[in-house]
């Protein structure tokens, strides 16, 4: 009995220690462990993705230099974390969400005007599926062709800093990544 | 009934203890520190899980050691220390120790001894030294602060 009140009396310290642990580890692991934006390539893709963990394996193949991290985010993510897309170097979009995000979509110069989402004239995006002919890259990932058939587009955001030429940088690691996605069977 | 040997085995138990702690908390930040460098950047969240769950958990085996078992060690060597150091005071009459137990200030453990004559209980003997006491009567007690230090038997009880 008398232990038990002991324990008691002190009850307050366990559950101050409880709560110490967790803010202590949670500021530590933050500061330790989450990669900065500068460190790593966001991948936002508006459709269903087969398997996340075997995607990121292939495009961490070959990191561009300074990165140390692809993520890669799905549709569903962007429903329960509305920033994963504004903070996505790279998107890959349906033909009609391309216009939907026109407004923070960089252009690409040099794209083939073939297989790009134009826009008066400028190109927005790569097509990296085609409806029509079921045929693109990176199908062993991409559920493309699950759902509505509609032409999917590889594009970057305006905001990031990894587009090299397209925003000014010299950082061009989501053009790597982009390619390596283009590059997947 | 106190002596030198008393407080060396105390000051030893709260040393082993304090080591222990010390140890243990070491030993828990060194897990966590482990496991947030053996974290994967993709996928933190269950890592931060284990450290926070080692860390608690650690932290709580420590909190209850210095809290009980220290905390007691502690105040024994303070106690024994006290007795040693203070001054003694011969006290006649007809005494006994009896089953009731009570904790002083600091959280030691006491038992009473009784005044025949008047009744009342108003020495005390450290629990841990009380199997040195006989259960016979005592004509003359030895006190320190009111802690019975040594004592005479009654002979005429027997």
């Amino acid at each position: 009995m008398r232990t038990i009140k002991k324990v008691l009396s002190n009850l307050h310290r366990y559950v101050l220690w409880l709560l110490v642990s967790i803010f202590l580890w949670a500021f530590v692991f933050n500061a330790a462990k989450v990669v900065p934006a500068g460190k790593k390539v966001v991948v936002f893709a508006d459709v269903k993705i087969n398997d996340i963990g075997a995607l990121t394996n292939e495009l961490e193949k070959e990191l561009p230099s300074g990165i140390t991290l692809v993520e890669v985010h799905e549709f569903s993510s962007a429903i329960f974390d509305g920033t994963v897309i504004g903070q996505a170097d790279i998107l890959i979009l349906p033909e009609a969400e391309v216009e939907k995000y026109m407004g923070s979509l960089s252009v690409v110069p040099d794209a083939d005007p073939e297989t790009a989402y134009l826009k008066d004239g400028k190109a927005f995006g790569v097509r990296i599926f085609s409806a029509n002919s079921n045929t693109g890259s990176a199908l062993k990932y991409f559920g493309f062709s699950n759902g509505t058939s509609s032409d999917y587009y590889i594009c970057f955001n305006t905001a990031s800093g990894h587009t090299g030429k397209l925003n000014g940088s010299e950082d061009d690691a989501a053009i790597s990544v982009a390619e390596s996605i283009l590059a997947l069977p | 009934m106190y002596d030198e040997k008393d407080l060396l085995k105390a000051v030893s138990k709260r040393k082993s203890l304090t080591f222990l702690s010390v140890l243990l908390g070491v030993l828990t930040l060194a897990a966590c520190i482990l496991i947030c460098v053996f974290a994967k950047p993709r996928n933190v969240t269950p890592y931060l899980i284990a450290a926070i769950c080692v860390s608690t958990v650690g932290g709580w085996i420590v909190i209850s050691i210095v809290h009980f078992p220290l905390a007691a060690a502690k105040a024994e060597v303070k106690h024994i220390n006290a007795i040693l150091e203070g001054e003694r005071e011969l006290i006649e009459g007809r005494f006994k120790l009896t089953d009731e137990r009570t904790f002083i200030k600091n959280g030691v453990g006491m038992y009473s001894v009784k005044n025949e004559e008047d009744g009342s209980a108003v020495f005390k003997v450290f629990d841990k030294f009380a199997d040195r006491m006989p259960s016979k009567e005592l004509k003359t007690i030895q006190t320190v602060y009111g802690f019975v230090t040594a004592y005479e038997v009654n002979d005429a009880d027997d």
